[in-house]
């Protein structure tokens, strides 16, 4: 596995943004993207009550860019802050880190990279994986971009690898495709050499609680009862 | 719905009580306007019989259909049933067979998050479909903390 940052997939290179000074990498996080939404949400308000203040005449022009000028400092405040995942290449160190245009970065609880677990688990059917660390989920249409993220992280940050894909839910140590290994070489054949296709790992679709028998069923009283009311309407029953 | 502890070994996923008697009040209304419906159908001014089939079979349902999760420890079963007065799927599975709960998204728009129970054999039962992410979380912890078996926050 090529854990050159140029060589990875496109979807990865753009999870993964290099820090401007190179001194690591980031990944966002779900609260630094909802705080960007709901930023974007307010700025959208802030726009319509702009054009409303200025297409207005009267009493409610006062009204509206009262609320363009507080909605566009709300909104400036929410959508410039970026709450980020950075790994630490100097130091080693995984960190979420907040900055806004105002003032320098600051750092959240810092731990050590090589203690961070990264976790490999299927989302659903269709093949579809998903790496979760430190409490953040990124999904991956295709395995073989979430199993370059893994290997990337486990060359460069030396983080705990695990996946839950082939015997789920036990965790397993994850190993890149073709790492050369102790275990790999001792026992070839057992290997699992890409997780998501060994047999173990292919869980089945979800069956669904109302299947199509049980609907089929559940729709059993409609001819039922169109029965009944077309029996009486035409005068077979009651009123023959 | 909710998990109903009987006794250490046996509980019941079901509707809260009062949406039930609420529910099934609505639907007692409806089933009534349907047959009366059907009792005077041939009275000039009718509903067609395809709607008034339509409609009886909603009061029908909204009064009487009912889906729950059974759990039994001494038993080792996990029995999924729906009736509706009759019958409409009755599936029961071996708990032993069970490795345990996941919590996923199913990319639905009405009731985005699922329970799933995994099978041994590869086999994704799906046990309930639930709005909000942290009620779903709160159910699956149930379920598991009832059953004593693993479970896994899959959510996106």
């Amino acid at each position: 596995m090529n854990t050159n940052y140029q060589a990875l997939p496109a979807k990865v290179k753009k999870l993964l943004r290099p820090m401007a000074d190179g001194s690591g990498i980031s990944l966002h996080t779900k609260k630094g993207m909802m705080i960007k939404l709901s930023g974007a949400f307010v700025l959208f308000l802030c726009a319509q009550a702009l054009v409303l203040g200025v297409v207005l005449e009267g009493s409610e022009v006062t009204f509206y860019r009262v609320l363009a000028m507080i909605s566009a400092a709300v909104g400036l405040y929410l959508f410039c802050q970026s709450y980020r995942l950075v790994f630490d290449r100097a130091t080693n160190r995984v960190f979420v880190q907040r900055s806004a245009w105002w003032r320098a970065p600051q750092r959240g609880d810092t731990q050590r990279a090589d203690t961070v677990e990264v976790l490999l688990t299927r989302i659903d059917s269709n093949r579809r994986l998903q790496v979760g660390l430190l409490n953040q989920l990124y999904v991956f249409d295709q395995p073989s971009d979430a199993q370059a993220l893994m290997a990337y992280l486990q060359q460069q940050f030396r983080v705990v690898a695990l996946e839950q894909v082939s015997d789920w839910p036990n965790k397993h140590p994850w190993q890149a495709e073709d790492t050369p290994s102790v275990t790999a070489k001792s026992v070839p054949a057992n290997t699992p050499v890409d997780v998501a296709q060994t047999p173990m790992s292919e869980l089945g679709l979800v069956a669904p609680i109302w299947s199509r028998g049980a609907l089929l069923k559940l729709a059993l009283p409609i001819p039922v009862f169109c029965l009944l009311a077309a029996l009486v309407e035409y005068g077979v029953l009651l009123w023959s | 719905m909710v998990l109903k502890v009987h006794s250490p070994k046996r509980a019941t996923y079901r509707q809260y009580r009062l949406s039930r008697v609420l529910l099934s009040g609505l639907g007692v209304i409806i089933l009534l306007v349907g047959v009366l419906n059907i009792y005077f159908a041939a009275s000039p001014g009718g509903l067609p019989f395809w709607a008034i089939g339509l409609i009886t079979t909603l009061g029908w349902h909204a009064t009487f259909a009912s889906y729950r999760v059974r759990f039994d420890l001494d038993a080792r079963k996990i029995v999924l049933k729906a009736f509706s007065l009759y019958p409409i799927f009755n599936r029961a599975y071996d708990l032993n067979e069970v490795l345990g709960f996941r919590l996923i998204s199913r990319g639905a728009k009405n009731l985005p998050y699922q329970i799933v129970m995994v099978c041994k054999n590869g086999e994704q039962v799906a046990l309930s479909n639930i709005r909000y992410p942290t009620h779903a979380k709160y159910i699956a912890q149930q379920f598991a903390d009832f059953t004593g078996l693993p479970l896994t926050v899959d959510m996106v």
